[in-house]
């Protein structure tokens, strides 16, 4: 239906005298406040790029970097890995292939948005989708101490979260509350924010304005699986969820994953020189944000 | 009822003073809330509202960003707001409005105004510049590099971690890197400061560092690997054909500096020719110098090349040698590489140098005993020309389970040199002539035989062939050298003929989680060593001791057996190495004097590294090793080594046993780039020769080897402390301590001395958003001579320091001090000396760039320097170019 169409038949309904106007100027007039921007451009979209650089595994210094975007789209902002974003345009196209589920993988397969004070976590797990929701920690402290980073002025906050301290560096010369990850509402843009540690380390290297819309049917980020099952649990008991996943041997893992189908499997594994891997050896323990 | 009126009065009561408590309470803090809007009156959302006291503060009372609606609210302190405040309204899009406020709770509009001035699509562009991934860390090149830097070898001494020597040697956290790749291939091997030097800074878009890194492919997976080397990548659109070219002239009529570098890079084909001339004080001596550790098997047994005689010295040391060396100096070289297929290689090589260097300096000695004291005066004019010719061949292929290398090398060189010294006020010519001959091959073959078996063998043959001589006028040392006829002259020879062929056999496995190294090494060395010293023009005949006529053959057979492992946060290597050596020796101008001797040697090698956590590590060492004598310490001959010292040795080989024990505790942090060290390290030596020397009054050393024990200790702690943070800052400050207790004899007296040396190195370079930089650089050393009667301390300050001033973009410029000062402690002055310099660099494209220097800007004529060791104080003063003016060109193509 045309919207004029929809005016028109609206107004029949509300006020019966108008319809005695001639119809095109009666649409005319309604139509005139339609024109003129639907919303002005007052929150043009911001892609800010961030380098996460990371220590993957607790009982190692070895350190490992990996591209996150954050979108703000009008008041919706999406935080997640480049490569996500990737998978997520290619399936728009055509059914993902072998090559290109293997060559956009992330370290964490986790998303998150954010509208106002609140947040959705999205995160995957084997075959397995679990969400919930929780407040966007505001909890920050303002220390008075500048710095520089990449031309910009900046200033330091710190807060406490899943059980670190963290350091954040953030421009009022960029004025919007973004910030990587579940961290926002400084009163500039996040530049950087480090855990005390040094073992989560976020560094804008990017940030555009321009179109970027955001797709919110999360499943798309991720390689589809058939029968996708989605869990709203909460936070607290999606940690400890992620935690004894993390905690499984290969074998376990893909004898969960296969779970479903009814089939008992057992992984061996042998290398190119010859040698065996031992698929029941307990993973190492791994870091995550969250303690 | 009454009881229940009460109860209702009661209820009132508490209602009222809650009511009371609650505004008394709000009364404290001010509440203001509202809406942003648009001029359309469409709510904002996501503005930033802060509140702060002053329009000039800077401190944010209050915060909050704007909800979907544009709504939102603050909770001010209200003692803290005092009477009123200013709030400050931001959003991207929109002008920034700032506006004065009573502080009391109120509800308020603010109206935003559209920017006038369109937002910029790109708000920030960083200069990434690392990324980890595995054991490779991509060094972005635009996030290094700084407006001067000119060529590549700039930009890497950025790198955190990496020290860049004069030779060009690139180190990274002090060990020597294993290769330089360009895109992938090793075009220059050893010689890789030809492409650090030729290739243009902007012409590489990344540098990775590759640490644990094996070259052969055969390793990966197999066999762990210190090594790290790095890979330069350069840009795609830098085209096939690329390089630099610079000009340089000035005064004194004519300085001179003329060099070339293209480079071909094609997919399966690299060429970087050189050519290179100046007489500004750079030498190119260096150009072929092995700047990286060989991991063949078989590198040990190459033949040195062997000198009896000192060549002249061509030596300041504290400062350049752009200061104090006059030079006429020509090199040229070809460098290619050929790729067949994936994982073959032929690569050769031909270069030329031809160096003359010259002189002058002086030096006061003081030597010291129990109750005497020295000095002797050098004055020197010093010349040496080098001249180089040499090529090179190899051939490699390189593929997973299968290893092959050839290597063929032919060199020709030849030096002759001249010193004019005053010895104490008395005059000597002294002139030197040495050409040297090698051809060597060496081959290194591996396969993998299954698991993480590899095979190693390896084979290596060479030839060298070398003449000495050293004359001198007047003739010196008439009281032990005879002659039947007056003689003007004193003159030594030496001919040397080697021939050396080696063999090594090697295979690598694992055993649970133990790596397993396992070698043999066999080798044949074959030596005539003939020479002859005499005074007057015509040489008598031949007769021991002053000419000689040595045989030396030389069987080696190393066996080790090398294991890593790693369990918890232990990393050990164990290397166990059995050195069976036999030599048998003759002189054949004296049958009697002939040596024929075996040694079995033990020497463990063990390393324990531990990591505390994170960024700790722990690492303790302990080494045994056993040396013996070298070919030239067995001449039993007469030997003129220089023109005022002469040696003779006994016909023994002398075992040197070196017990190193060393602890180490390291801090690296990657993201912060802080690095902290502090160690310890403990050696003593034990050998059974003790030297005996003599000097007489006109300054004339002689030298005799006796057989005596001997013990030499040496200890020492090392800390350094550093801080990087990329182009911007970097801090390194270290300190050195080496206490070092030897022995000898000294005109009679047995001497027990003991050097107590401290170092303290700073080094900084700041840069300031690319408009100011600033270097600087200090070394202080304390020493000490020290003898059971007597104690010489001696002091040296160097201080060099540079400031970077960008005018523009285009212009710069700089100006730098460097500043000595030398002195022994008790004597009335202290030498000063500093050097001033001056240049600008305007750079109007990124492919050209011009300059003006002016070097020596004050004329200084002299630069001093001090040095000790054991029983010797020296002050050496280095004559110094003159002030030196040129303006010069360097064009990027």
């Amino acid at each position: 239906m045309s919207e004029a169409h929809f005016v028109k038949n609206y107004v029949a309904h509300i006020f019966p005298e108008m319809v005695k106007l001639p119809a095109f100027i009666l649409i005319l007039f309604i139509l005139s406040f339609q024109t003129g921007d639907q919303s002005s451009d007052n929150s043009r979209d911001i892609r800010v790029k961030y380098t996460l650089t990371y220590q993957r595994f607790a009982d190692s210094k070895e350190v490992r970097t990996v591209n996150t975007v954050l979108i703000q789209n009008k008041n919706v902002s999406l935080f997640t890995f480049e490569s996500l974003l990737r998978l997520n345009a290619i399936q728009k196209e055509h059914a993902i292939t072998e090559g290109e589920a293997l060559g956009l993988t992330a370290p964490f397969n986790f998303l998150i948005s954010k509208e106002g004070d609140n947040l959705t976590y999205y995160e995957v797990l084997g075959n397995e989708h679990y969400t919930f929701k929780e407040k966007v920690p505001t909890n920050w402290k303002l220390i008075g101490q500048d710095t520089l980073i990449d031309g910009y002025s900046c200033k330091k906050g710190t807060i406490a979260y899943g059980g670190r301290i963290w350091n954040a560096y953030y421009a009022p010369d960029i004025p919007t509350s973004l910030g990587p990850y579940k961290f926002s509402g400084l009163p500039g843009l996040i530049l950087r924010i480090a855990d005390s540690e040094n073992k989560f380390v976020f560094s804008a290297s990017e940030v555009i304005t321009g179109e970027f819309p955001i797709d919110e049917t999360y499943e798309k980020y991720f390689v589809p699986d058939r029968g996708t099952r989605v869990f709203k649990v909460q936070p607290n008991e999606f940690y400890k969820i992620r935690k004894q996943y993390s905690q499984l041997s290969l074998n376990e893992q893909i004898r969960r994953l296969n779970n479903d189908h009814g089939a008992k499997v057992d992984v061996s594994m042998q290398g190119l020189n010859g040698e065996t891997f031992d698929a029941n050896k307990p993973p190492r323990v791994r870091n995550f944000i969250e303690l | 009822m009454i009881a229940r009126l009460n109860y209702i009065n009661q209820n009132f009561i508490l209602m009222t003073f809650l009511l009371g408590m609650s505004f008394f309470v709000s009364a404290q803090q001010v509440s203001i809330s509202g809406r942003i809007c648009d001029q359309n009156n469409e709510g904002i959302s996501n503005a930033v509202v802060t509140v702060i006291r002053s329009s000039q503060d800077v401190e944010i009372m209050a915060y909050d960003h704007s909800d979907s609606e544009g709504k939102f609210s603050l909770m001010l302190d209200a003692q803290k707001a005092g009477d009123s405040v200013w709030v400050v309204v931001k959003h991207l899009a929109f002008e920034p409005l700032k506006i004065r406020l009573a502080a009391k709770t109120a509800t308020r509009v603010f109206k935003l105004s559209p920017r006038t001035e369109v937002l910029d699509e790109v708000i920030l562009k960083s200069k990434q510049t690392f990324s980890v991934r595995g054991d490779t860390l991509t060094y972005a090149v635009n996030g290094l590099k700084r407006g001067k830097d000119i060529s590549i070898e700039d930009v890497i001494s950025r790198i955190p971690g990496v020290s860049i020597s004069e030779n060009g040697q690139i180190r990274y956290f002090d060990k020597p890197i294993s290769h330089l790749y360009v895109n992938g291939l090793d075009l220059l091997q050893g010689r890789y400061s030809i492409a650090t030097r030729g290739i243009p800074a902007d012409a590489v878009k990344e540098i990775d560092v590759l640490k644990n890194h094996n070259h052969e492919r055969i390793a990966i997976g197999r066999k762990s690997s210190e090594a790290v080397a790095m890979n330069l990548k350069i840009n795609e659109d830098e085209g096939v054909f690329f390089g630099s070219a610079t000009i340089a002239a000035g005064t004194p009529v004519l300085t001179r500096q003329i060099e070339g570098t293209p480079i071909v890079f094609r997919n399966n084909f690299q060429n970087i020719s050189l050519i290179k001339h100046n007489n500004i004080g750079i030498s190119y001596r260096d150009l072929n110098d092995n700047l990286i550790s060989e991991s063949s098997a078989l590198v040990n047994y190459d033949s040195d090349e062997t000198r009896i005689v000192r060549q002249p010295l061509l030596m300041g040391s504290g400062v350049s040698e752009k200061y104090w060396l006059n030079n006429d100096s020509y090199a040229a070289s070809n460098d290619a590489l050929h790729r067949i297929g994936d994982s073959t290689m032929v690569k050769w090589n031909v270069s030329y140098i031809n160096d003359l260097g010259r002189i002058r300096s002086g030096s006061s000695t003081i030597f010291t005993g129990e109750d005497f004291s020295q000095t002797v005066e050098n004055d020197y004019n010093t010349k040496l020309r080098t001249q180089v010719l040499s090529a090179n061949v190899q051939q490699e292929v390189n593929k997973r389970n299968l290893f092959l290398k050839n290597t063929s090398n032919l060199s020709l060189n030849n030096e002759d040199g001249n010193e004019n010294v005053l010895l104490n006020g008395n005059p000597i010519n002294s002139d030197y002539e040495f050409q040297n001959f090698k051809f060597s091959n060496g081959s290194d073959f591996k396969i993998h035989l299954g698991r993480s078996k590899i095979l190693q063998v390896g084979l290596l043959f060479s030839y060298l062939q070398s003449t000495e001589q050293l004359e001198v006028q007047p003739d010196v040392f008439s009281e032990v050298i005879p002659s039947v006829t007056p003689a003007e002259n004193t003159t030594q020879t030496f001919k040397l003929s080697n021939l050396n062929a080696a063999m090594s056999g090697g295979l690598n496995f694992s055993l649970k989680k133990m790596e397993i190294e396992v070698t043999q090494n066999l080798r044949y060395r074959s030596d005539n060593l003939s020479g002859g010293l005499y005074r007057g023009m015509v040489a008598p005949q031949a007769q021991f001791p002053f000419f000689g006529d040595l045989d030396y053959r030389q069987f080696s057979s190393s066996s080790s057996v090398k294991s890593r492992l790693k369990f918890g946060k232990f990393n050990t290597v164990a290397l166990m190495v059995v050195d069976y050596e036999s030599f048998a020796v003759n002189e054949n101008l004296s049958p009697d004097l002939a040596i024929r001797n075996n040694f079995l040697f033990f020497q463990p090698n063990l390393s324990l590294n531990y990591r505390v956590n994170r960024n700790w590590t722990s690492t303790s060492r302990y080494s045994r090793t056993n040396q013996l004598s070298r070919l030239p310490d067995m001449l039993p001959s007469y030997v003129l080594v220089n023109y005022n010292t002469v040696v003779q040795n006994q016909l023994f080989i002398n075992q040197v046993a070196t017990d190193a024990l060393s602890h180490s505790l390291d801090y690296f942090n990657l993201l912060t780039n802080f690095s902290f060290s502090f160690a310890g390290i403990w050696n003593q030596s034990r050998s059974d020769i003790l030297l005996s020397s003599q000097i007489d009054s006109q300054g004339f050393l002689l030298t005799e080897i006796n057989r005596a024990r001997n013990t030499t200790l040496s200890r020492g702690v090392r800390a350094s402390i550093g801080k990087t943070l990329f182009s911007k800052l970097k801090g390194q400050l270290s300190y050195d301590f080496t206490a070092i207790e030897s022995n000898l004899i000294f005109n009679g007296d047995f001497v027990r001395a003991l050097s107590n040396r401290n170092t303290i190195t700073a080094e900084m370079y700041w840069d300031y958003r690319d408009k100011i930089g600033l270097d600087y650089e200090l070394q202080a050393s304390f020493n000490t001579s020290r003898l059971p009667s007597t104690e010489i301390q001696n002091r040296m300050f160097f201080h060099k320091v540079g400031m970077d001033v960008y005018v523009s973009e285009k212009l710069r410029v700089n100006g730098s001090l460097e500043s000595a000062i030398a002195l022994i402690v008790g004597q009335d002055r202290a030498n000063r000396n500093t050097i001033a310099n001056l240049s600008c660099f305007y750079k109007p494209s990124k492919k050209l760039s011009a300059n003006i220097s002016a070097i020596n800007l004050f004329d200084v004529r002299t630069f001093t320097t001090t040095f000790a060791m054991a029983n010797t104080v020296s002050v050496s003063n280095f004559f110094l170019r003159p002030r030196q003016i040129t303006a010069g060109l360097t064009y990027a193509f």
